[in-house]
C-alpha cells in the first residue's frame, strides 16, 4: 500500500533518452504557475490502495520510483518520507527541484519515473571450461565477419589435453532501454561493478599467470593460484563497496 | 574477472535496402539492448553459477543506475553532485567539483586540475586535453574574468549541464530504491500482497 505504480509503457526509462528538460519563460510570475504547462505527457502513476492488493492488480514489475522533478508523486509509504528527507539534507525540496537554470535560461526538469526491479528477457547462460586467460570462448560478430576467423582448433585441443580448470559463464540478454547491464552482473556476481576494480582483477590474474608459467614445480604452481584466489576475495570484500548507498556511487 | 560484451542492436535487423519512413530516428526510439557476456575467472561452483542465473532469471534484479551515470569523480565530484550545485544555483562550487582531482585523472589531468585551483587558467588551458571540452570553455572564460563563475557556469555546452542534473535525479533515485527493496529478502517482493505487511504505516493501509 502507497507504492507508486504505473503498466505504461512509455515510462520505460524516458529521462536518459527523450528532452525531457523543457524551457519556460524568464518571467518569474510565469515560474510557479504550473498551470499554464502542458500537462499531455505525464506520465500515469496510481498509488496502490488496499483494494488493488485485495484483487492483486499489480506486481512488483509495475512499482516504480520517481525520478524527481516537476510535479512528482512521492510514494505514500517510508520512502516517501525518505525521498523527502534526502532532498531537504541537501538544501532542496520538491519544488525548488522544479527549475534550474542552463545556460542563463530557467528550464525545469520534468518528473519522471522508472522501474525498481528488471528483468532481462531471453535469457540464456551456459558454462564453459577453458585453458588460456585469453582463449576464445564466444565468438563475435567481428570475428564471424572477418574473412580468416581465428583459428580455435589447437587451443581447443590444448583445452582437451590439459583437462581445462578455468570456468566461464556465457549470458546473453535483452534489457530495455535505460536499464544497466553493470547493475545485472553487480547482481549476478555480487561484485562491485566499478572499472577500476575489474582492472585489478585482470591484473591480479595475469600476474597469477605469469607466476605460474615461471614456477617450473607443480607446488610452485598451487601455490600461487591459492594466492591469486586469496587476492581476489580480499579485494572483493573491501567495506566501502559493500553498503547499499556506498555501492551506488562509490566510483 | 574479465567482460567482453558485444551490445548489439535489436533495431539493425538483417540487412536490406534502406528505404525512407515517416519518422525520423531520436532518442528513445530504442526498444532495447541484446547483450552477450562472456565472464571469466569464475572461483564458484558450477551449481552455485547455475543456481544464481536461474534466480535472476526468475526473479530480475534491482534496476540501479549504473556507476557510469555519476561519471569518473566518485563519491567526491561525481556529476550528481555537480547536479545538485547547478539546482542550488552555486555556480562556483559546481565548478569547483569539476576541478577536483580524483583518482581516474591522468598525470597532465592532474596538473590541470591543480593549475585551475591556483587560478593560473592560462596553465590549465594549456594543459587540458582537447576532449575536455567543458573544462576548456571554463578556463577561458575565467581566464577573461576570473569572478564570473556564473558566466563560466553557462559556457558549459547545455547538454553537459543537463547530464548533471539527470545524475542528481539518478543518485536520489538509487537511494530510494536501496530504501525501498532494503526490508525485503528477494524473491519475498513478487507480490504487492507482501507490501501491507511490512508497511502497516501506510497512509491508504
Amino acid at each position: 500500500v502507497g507504492d507508486l505504480v504505473s503498466q505504461s509503457k512509455s515510462l520505460i526509462d524516458q529521462p536518459l533518452l527523450s528532452p525531457d528538460e523543457e524551457t519556460i519563460p524568464s518571467d518569474p510570475a510565469a515560474d510557479h504557475d504550473d498551470d499554464t504547462l502542458p500537462e499531455a505527457e505525464e506520465v500515469d502513476v496510481h498509488v496502490v490502495t488496499e483494494d488493488d492488493i485485495v484483487n492483486a492488480r499489480y506486481t512488483i514489475r509495475d512499482v516504480v520510483l520517481p525520478l524527481v522533478g516537476r510535479n512528482s508523486r512521492l510514494p505514500e509509504h517510508p520512502t516517501g518520507e525518505y525521498i523527502r528527507s534526502l532532498l531537504e539534507e541537501r538544501g532542496l525540496s520538491l519544488l525548488s527541484i522544479n527549475d534550474f537554470e542552463r545556460s542563463g535560461v530557467r528550464s525545469r526538469i520534468r518528473g519522471h519515473y522508472r522501474r525498481i526491479i528488471e528483468y532481462p528477457e531471453a535469457f540464456t547462460y551456459r558454462l564453459a571450461r577453458y585453458t588460456s586467460p585469453n582463449e576464445t570462448i564466444q565468438q563475435t560478430e567481428i570475428n564471424a565477419l572477418q574473412l580468416h576467423p581465428r583459428d580455435d582448433s589447437a587451443s581447443a585441443a590444448a583445452t582437451e589435453a590439459q583437462e581445462a580448470k578455468r570456468l566461464a559463464l556465457v549470458i546473453e540478454f535483452n534489457l530495455s532501454p535505460g536499464s544497466y547491464a553493470t547493475m545485472l552482473l553487480r547482481e549476478l556476481m555480487k561484485e562491485a561493478t566499478d572499472s577500476s576494480y575489474h582492472a585489478e582483477l585482470t591484473a591480479a590474474t595475469a600476474a597469477a599467470d605469469v607466476t605460474s608459467r615461471d614456477g617450473a614445480a607443480v607446488g610452485e604452481k598451487r601455490r600461487s593460484d591459492d594466492l591469486s584466489g586469496t587476492e581476489l576475495e580480499s579485494v572483493t570484500k573491501r567495506p566501502a563497496l559493500e553498503g547499499p548507498d556506498g555501492e551506488t556511487i562509490t566510483g | 574477472v574479465t567482460l567482453l560484451a558485444s551490445d548489439l542492436n535489436l533495431l539493425t535487423p538483417s540487412p536490406s535496402l534502406p528505404s525512407l519512413v515517416p519518422e525520423p530516428l531520436a532518442m528513445g526510439h530504442l526498444t532495447g539492448n541484446r547483450f552477450e557476456i562472456v565472464l571469466r575467472e569464475i572461483q564458484s561452483d558450477p551449481s552455485v553459477v547455475e543456481a544464481a542465473c536461474e534466480g535472476l532469471n526468475s526473479t530480475g534484479y534491482v534496476n540501479y543506475f549504473g556507476l557510469q551515470r555519476f561519471g569518473r569523480g566518485g563519491s567526491e565530484s561525481g556529476s550528481h553532485l555537480i547536479g545538485l550545485q547547478i539546482f542550488q544555483a552555486h555556480w562556483k562550487a559546481a565548478l569547483d567539483i569539476m576541478f577536483q582531482p580524483n583518482s581516474a585523472d591522468r598525470p597532465d589531468i592532474l596538473q590541470a586540475k591543480s593549475a585551475f585551483q591556483k587560478g593560473d587558467f592560462s596553465a590549465a588551458l594549456q594543459l587540458l586535453p582537447s576532449s575536455m571540452y567543458s573544462e576548456i570553455r571554463v578556463c577561458e572564460k575565467l581566464r577573461s574574468d576570473p569572478h564570473d563563475y556564473a558566466g563560466a557556469y553557462h559556457s558549459i555546452p547545455r547538454s553537459t549541464q543537463l547530464i548533471c542534473v539527470h545524475a542528481f535525479q539518478s543518485f536520489i533515485f538509487n537511494l530510494a530504491t536501496t530504501h525501498r527493496c532494503d526490508p525485503y529478502p528477494f524473491p519475498a517482493l513478487l507480490t504487492p500482497r507482501q507490501d501491507r505487511e511490512v508497511w502497516p504505516s501506510g497512509r491508504r493501509g
